[in-house]
């Protein structure tokens, strides 16, 4: 497949780069690893004609760690960075797994983590080429009317499936977001907006700079489990990500996010408020498994059944508690 | 759009191209340089037939742009044997019986190659994760490992 014809453009600073964005306005776009966003101009699912490169903006990529301000990753950090750093892979173990179940390594190598986070949703009959999907009505995320994974519905229902934003946000992490002129730092959960439609809240001309994640607590345990028909390259038909912080008494602190089972990543609050007002005790576990199906909604809009995504769902979140307990190691 | 020169950096030998910005560099390097042994698969980064190797790492040719690639060292499939002389992991390659049709094969090497100089010593797991991106129709994969294997131990010997 050709792509269209584009101009790039290669900014040396951040600076030269939303300049460059605001001057370009929506017919341009950031391109960090590609290995999304050409797909997507192969297949005529994106249409641009200014290509920014924020892959080589030097004073993107860094990997910083401080034991009490925590972690500061600059988005155009690659995850092969990020998988091989030690110092993240003694304080935050599960971050290195989610970064490693994304794709394979050369998808690794490319990637970044600031372009895994703002992943494009994906569905069927989205990822597909422009002469596939003329053979079907103009689905609502391609700007027309209908979704084909859930046809009565009146929504977008693509999936959030990047692997790493779970995980960061398990992990309580923030995201600076810059244009020209100005800057913000919200919670990571806030970026997704839940519409499979336009999936990221950014500002026209804002881009994702830095993550930042706060320092491990002690005792924290955490773990990212995928499911995904084969051990590469396939995108998460589940992705459950759990950071918890366990005293004498069990645990006392727990985040619980959800990937794939959505248009973005699903923070179960209800399992998170059981172990706040409860404590742990029997019975518990179960209970946090009820919430994760009961938060988890996943359509039939990528491989795997929903009956059988649902079922691994539950299996995966006790799965993911019982790897976590150090009553049970 | 307007065409650019750009110079590449292939097997240690500059090239001065006029390209369209939009070119990836599977479509520079096998119809612009003749370097035909990056192969298009599937064209869109699930098969890794177009696996080169860039600054040492492994990238997928077919969702790179040329452009993107002034002034980086890209080693191919073509760079690996020194005239006659093949590199280990081509000779492991062959002797292993890990090659079939050969259409997965540049890709799965290039890979290998990206593993060995950051790792010498795999163990199997590493190496199946490593060619996790690379498809083959053929041979079911268990000789390209075993080459790949074969080739750290040749490799370490010789240094």
């Amino acid at each position: 497949m050709l792509l269209p014809s584009i101009t790039y453009r290669q900014p040396a600073t951040t600076g030269e780069l939303l300049d460059l964005l605001q001057e370009f306005g929506d017919k341009a776009a950031v391109i960090a690893g590609g290995s999304d966003l050409i797909v997507q101009l192969k297949n005529n699912t994106a249409s641009v004609s200014h290509l920014i490169d924020l892959g080589a903006v030097q004073e993107l990529n860094y990997i910083q760690y401080d034991r009490q301000e925590g972690l500061k990753i600059g988005a155009a950090t690659t995850l092969l960075e990020i998988i091989r750093n030690k110092t993240i892979k003694e304080h935050y173990p599960a971050l290195v797994q989610a970064a490693d179940a994304v794709g394979a390594f050369q998808h690794q190598a490319m990637g970044t983590i600031g372009g895994n986070l703002c992943l494009n949703t994906r569905c069927w009959y989205f990822n597909q080429s422009a002469s596939w999907r003329k053979s079907r009505e103009t689905c609502f995320k391609m700007g027309g009317n209908k979704c084909h994974a859930m046809p009565k519905s009146p929504n977008c229902h693509a999936s959030y499936c990047g692997d790493t934003a779970g995980m960061l946000i398990a992990y309580g992490a923030t995201v600076t977001l810059e244009k020209k002129g100005s800057s913000r730092t919200i919670n990571l959960e806030e970026l997704y907006s839940g519409d499979g439609k336009a999936p990221h809240r950014l500002q026209p001309g804002e881009i994702l700079t830095e993550i930042r994640v706060p320092a491990p607590e002690p005792e924290q345990r955490s773990i990212y489990l995928k499911l995904r028909q084969r051990n590469a390259i396939d995108f998460p038909e589940v992705g459950v990500a759990l950071n918890t912080v366990w005293n004498g008494k069990g645990c006392s602190k727990l985040r619980l996010v959800l990937t794939a089972v959505a248009p973005r990543p699903v923070v179960v609050t209800e399992a998170e408020a059981i172990v706040r007002t409860r404590g742990w005790d029997a019975g518990i576990e179960a209970e946090i498994s009820e919430a994760a199906l009961k938060a988890g909604k996943p359509v039939p809009n990528m491989a795997g059944s929903v009956s059988y995504r649902k079922k691994m769902l539950g299996m995966m979140t006790q799965q993911a508690i019982d790897a976590v307990n150090p009553a049970k190691q | 759009m307007t065409k650019q020169i750009i110079n590449l950096h292939v097997n240690g030998e500059n090239h001065e191209l006029l390209i369209d910005p939009q070119n990836t560099l599977l479509e520079v390097l096998r119809d612009k340089l003749g370097m035909v042994g990056t192969k298009e698969g599937c064209d869109c980064g699930d098969c890794g037939t177009y696996t080169v190797i860039v600054e040492g790492q492994p990238v997928l040719s077919c969702l790179t742009l040329a452009v993107r690639m002034e002034g980086k060292e890209i080693t191919t499939i073509e760079g690996l044997a020194k005239g006659d002389q093949l590199h280990p992991l081509q000779k492991a390659f062959v002797e292993k019986g890990a090659i079939q049709c050969g259409y997965c094969s540049p890709g799965m090497i290039m890979s290998g190659k990206a593993l060995l100089d950051y790792n010498s010593q795999p163990n199997r797991e590493e190496i199946k994760k490593a060619i996790g991106g690379n498809l083959c129709r053929c041979t079911g994969y268990v000789k390209i490992i075993d080459a790949i294997e074969d080739a750290s131990k040749q490799m370490v010997k010789q240094n």
